[in-house]
């Protein structure tokens, strides 16, 4: 009884009822005391539940992270007390030597530039027919906070409505790069720079930093010295051509 | 005592809920600063008055988004006191000394009393139901969680490896089953007629 009642809750929040339904369900719910308050108590529980799961929050989450770090003071005021050490006069020697050996460290691999450096991604709107929006919603909505992986079975999804989408591509390869599979990301970056579209100067700055992240900096300066000046990409590419050399 | 009448400082609640940048940096700017100093001035630190802070944003979202929040006070003193109530709560689950330090700025009303306390009620509700969840069997859990976001039964189903029509009947039997135990918990019908 209470299986069939939920169903009917459930259909009802979804708003998968037709319409005759639907108006029924309302009236029973204008009419029946006892059924309406069965109804908003699970109301009130469903709600709860979905919210806790929905893309919309994890989006809220992470702008507040981003406020929080926008109105942090600097690092090196943020430190709590309890994690200030204090040192007896022997272990400054002790200490003075193991800052000798993480700076050799340091200045030995220091030098290059890191992909996470020059990776940075701004927030995607992707430009999709109304068939796929809902898709392309949550394509978005994973890769702008950095579920890369997830964004990726959308991409994946998209791509099958459209495979030669080239925005649909290029956003699969850089998500690609985030998790570290490269050889498909590069295979999928050469054919969108060798390519009439748009993200033909983009895909080979990405291209770039995939080989940055593989630490193959000769194939890095390569890609890099054929980005065109004309392009927007052109200045970083300098930047990070300048950096390496 | 409460009144009905809408605090203009709602403005803050429903950027919230719009995910609204620039209203969340104002909240950052205007009104964290005042929890954070009062948590350090009572055995606290930054970095754990900024977890509060972020901790009471999000309750007030998960409140506003489910329930329909109306702010009848000034979202200064409210979001003050709930940042309060959850740092006293913290440190009496440390075990350290609490040292009440009250922030002579602000003045705390009754409505902001009562609104806080009924965010607070509402959290209490949210916890038990996903520590209700979070015994549930493995499948149910799944079922639930990937089934109440946006995505398709059918993808659900996809992911499970089951067919469409035994992933929506067994959502809905999971939730069911699930609504039973949060109302069999001895807290629910308190935390409900609390809150209702």
């Amino acid at each position: 009884m209470e299986i069939k009642g939920n169903d009917l809750f459930i259909a009802y929040l979804e708003e998968t009822l037709a319409v005759a339904e639907r108006n029924a369900f309302e009236k029973k719910l204008a009419e029946d005391s006892s059924f309406s308050e069965a109804f908003y108590e699970f109301k009130s529980i469903y709600k709860v539940l979905e919210n806790q799961f929905s893309e919309e929050r994890v989006s809220f989450v992470e702008s507040v992270k981003k406020a929080d770090s926008k109105f942090r003071p600097q690092a090196n005021t943020l430190q709590s007390k309890g994690k200030l050490i204090s040192f007896k006069p022997w272990q400054y020697g002790v200490a003075a030597s193991i800052l000798l050996v993480i700076g050799f460290f340091l200045f030995n691999d220091s030098n290059k530039p890191t992909y996470i450096e020059y990776a940075a991604h701004e927030d995607i709107s992707l430009t999709v027919r109304s068939n796929t929006s809902k898709i392309a919603k949550k394509a978005e909505a994973n890769y702008n906070v950095g579920n890369y992986k997830e964004a990726l079975s959308y991409f994946d999804a998209l791509l099958q409505e459209q495979p030669d989408n080239a925005q649909f591509q290029y956003y699969k390869a850089t998500a690609l790069v985030e998790i570290n599979r490269f050889e498909e990301a590069d295979n999928l970056l050469k054919v969108l720079y060798n390519g009439p579209s748009v993200y033909a100067s983009k895909a080979k700055w990405v291209a770039a930093l995939s080989m940055l992240k593989q630490e193959k900096y000769k194939e890095v300066i390569n890609l890099l010295e054929t980005i065109p000046s004309t392009t927007p990409e052109y200045k970083k590419a300098q930047k990070l051509l300048s950096a390496l050399q | 005592m409460t009144t009905n009448k809408t605090h203009p400082d709602q403005q803050y609640v429903a950027a919230l809920v719009a995910n609204d940048h620039v209203l969340i940096d104002e909240i950052y700017l205007k009104f964290v600063p005042k929890v954070i100093a009062y948590i350090c001035k009572n055995n606290g630190d930054e970095a754990s008055a900024r977890d509060i802070v972020q901790e009471a944003l999000l309750t007030i979202y998960d409140q506003a988004k489910t329930k329909g929040l109306q702010l009848s006070c000034p979202f200064d003193a409210y979001f003050f006191l709930i940042c309060k109530r959850k740092w006293l709560n913290a440190l009496k689950k440390s075990g350290s000394k609490t040292v009440t330090i009250e922030d002579e700025r602000l003045s705390i009303t009754d409505d902001a009393d009562q609104q806080a306390l009924r965010t607070q009620q509402f959290e209490a509700q949210q916890k038990l139901y996903l520590s209700v969840l979070s015994e549930m069997g493995d499948i149910c859990k799944k079922i639930i969680t990937l089934g109440l976001t946006a995505a398709s039964m059918q993808e659900v189903a996809d992911q499970l490896d089951i067919t469409y029509a035994y992933a929506r009947k067994k959502k809905s039997l999971c939730i069911t089953k699930l609504t039973q135990l949060i109302k069999q918990s001895p807290q629910y019908r308190k935390l409900y007629k609390d809150y209702y």
